[in-house]
């Protein structure tokens, strides 16, 4: 029997190395002041993160990323909130799972009926084109999260409103909207987080002026290899996804709209 | 009139009064989906029907059934669709076990190791293919720390090839989806009644007799989840398979991918996709079948 558990805690623990080592290893490497990657690191210094400023390329894919994940999710909030108040009563499930549709779907083949609309219309590489993709791309995660916060507020408090006098708006302003905005900043999160590290729908989509941060690697590490000051960008970028993960678990408990 | 029906009247009159319809609330989500999600499926089913011309509109080019002939000859794509559907079964199996492993371990832990795991699970999920798959090229690299310890240890004389190969692929799609199956376990472990496992317990069924008996019939919805979850993600997976495996292994997202934007061949690939979406339509049929029978059979 306790070999048995000594078992068992070595297997979890070989399983939560597994899950953790990659990034770990991302992080470390990028404190090499090595001029290549080379394991281990022979020493420990700044001098790959002291040289992000002077890569304007990067640093304007990664502005690319943030602009375009930012509008994308803002216009997302702005239709998920009244698509959710028209289903939250739960009776047109089909128009519920209408708008969740795009979780179903393998993303590259959505992306090549994207590239011939957008050939047609004749705004292939815009940045309209990436913002309206990327809208229907987050927009099943922050419309479920809303969804799911206005059935667990009710209506009872508006309905209280109400019989105070409000109307319908006042009501929703006052009462609905302050009641599900946890729901709305912690959709908000998880759809920035999915457009700014999407890969396979920008590849088809981006032009080389507005590629993202991860496009613009992907194609390179294909043809050209890795660099420090890639590297550099992404413990960066994997520190910050780190603080925001454990941030909506402390607070938000987030994990339980999976 | 009776003052409470009047009252509750005029609540309604206010609750409804410069109401939006429900149709008004609804219009903005499907016009967007109708223009930017439904009509590119549109545009491909008929493109698969069609010559190669991109240049022109889609009313300009005349049918021909020629692509989805020319993909029952074509050994290579069918490989990779072949190969890519055994590389979602063997993730899907060794994510149940791992992850059960992980979300067992995660429902039992006390307040703090728990968000901390968690958070753990989270990172990797939120960072994205192109974070992670560029961890595990580091990790696979031929000066990386897998060879490194190989050779260290006297194991290895020189370094091995180890990017590339189908092996490095599915653990590095094991660890992309992961998050997904100890997720949704974890959140069907939560929606237990915890009172019955005790109640197994004190009716003398040792943990393990209780653990195959009681917990894991009761998340046989999270297991499910989860695998239609990381079959799904495989199928779909681009950037991972493509660092990882440096061009020698492809997956049926990158054929899409070398045809439409390398070949430039729109109405081929178009074809790929479409014989994809019929295939994943019969396959999630069979699985829906398989879990509804599973679900019965417990229930008598």
């Amino acid at each position: 029997m306790k070999a048995l558990t000594g078992l068992y805690h070595a297997a979890v623990w070989l399983a939560i190395l597994f899950v953790i080592s990659p990034m770990l290893l991302m992080m470390v490497v990028a404190f090499n002041p090595a001029d290549y990657f080379s394991f281990p690191p022979q020493g420990f210094s700044l001098r790959w993160f002291a040289e992000i400023p002077g890569h304007t390329g990067y640093r304007n894919s990664v502005m690319n990323s943030l602009k375009l994940a930012a509008t994308a999710t803002a216009l997302a909030v702005l239709i998920s909130i009244p698509a959710a108040l028209g289903l939250r009563r739960g009776d047109w499930k089909a128009l519920e799972l209408a708008v969740l549709s795009p979780l179903f779907f393998p993303l590259v083949i959505w992306s090549l009926g994207l590239l011939q609309l957008y050939g047609m219309a004749g705004i292939n590489g815009t940045f309209l084109s990436l913002v309206l993709a990327h809208t229907v791309l987050v927009m099943p995660f922050i419309f479920r999260v809303v969804l799911q916060s206005l059935r667990e507020t009710g209506t009872r408090y508006e309905e209280a409103a109400h019989s105070l006098g409000a109307d319908k708006w006042t009501a929703f302003r006052k009462v609905t909207l302050p009641l599900i905005a946890p729901g709305v900043l912690v959709g908000a999160v998880f759809g920035f987080l999915i457009s700014f590290t999407d890969v396979t729908l920008t590849m088809f989509i981006s032009s080389s002026g507005n590629a993202t941060f991860p496009v613009r690697v992907y194609s390179e590490q294909r043809s050209e290899g890795l660099n420090q000051i890639v590297l550099a960008w992404s413990a960066v970028i994997t520190f910050v996804i780190f603080v925001i993960s454990l941030a909506g678990e402390k607070l938000a408990r987030w994990s339980r709209y999976f | 009139m009776n003052p409470g029906i009047a009252a509750a009247k005029t609540v309604k009159k206010r609750a409804e009064q410069g109401a939006p319809s429900r149709a008004a609330l609804l219009a903005p989500a499907f016009i967007l989906y109708g223009f930017v999600f439904l009509l590119p499926f549109l545009l491909l089913a008929a493109g698969s029907l069609q010559v190669n011309e991109p240049q022109s509109y889609v009313w300009e080019r005349s049918f021909t059934p020629a692509g989805y002939a020319r993909l029952f000859g074509d050994a290579h794509t069918i490989a990779a669709i072949m190969r890519t559907l055994i590389m979602g079964v063997i993730v899907v199996a060794v994510s149940i076990v791992v992850g059960y492993l992980l979300a067992w371990h995660i429902y039992r832990a006390n307040s703090f190791a728990k968000t901390t795991l968690i958070t753990a699970v989270l990172t990797p999920l939120f960072s994205g293919a192109l974070l992670q798959s560029l961890g595990w090229y580091l990790m696979f690299a031929r000066y990386g720390p897998i060879n490194r310890a190989l050779m260290d240890t006297g194991l290895l004389s020189g370094p091995l090839n180890i990017l590339g190969t189908r092996t490095a692929i599915v653990i590095a799609l094991v660890h992309a989806f992961l998050p997904f199956m100890v997720l949704s376990i974890v959140n069907s472990l939560r929606s237990m009644p915890e009172n019955l496992l005790h109640a197994a317990q004190s009716l003398g069924a040792s943990n393990w007799t209780a653990f195959v008996k009681v917990t894991l019939p009761l998340t046989k919805g999270g297991i499910f989840t989860g695998s239609a979850l990381v079959f799904g993600g495989v199928v779909g997976s681009f950037a991972t398979p493509g660092i990882i495996g440096q061009g020698k292994i492809q997956l049926m997202a990158q054929i899409v991918y070398q045809q439409a934007v390398q070949v430039f061949d729109w109405s081929y690939a178009s074809v790929i996709s479409v014989a994809l979406l019929a295939l994943l339509a019969v396959l999630s049929f069979i699985g829906t079948q398989i879990a509804s029978r599973l679900g019965r059979r417990d229930a008598a």
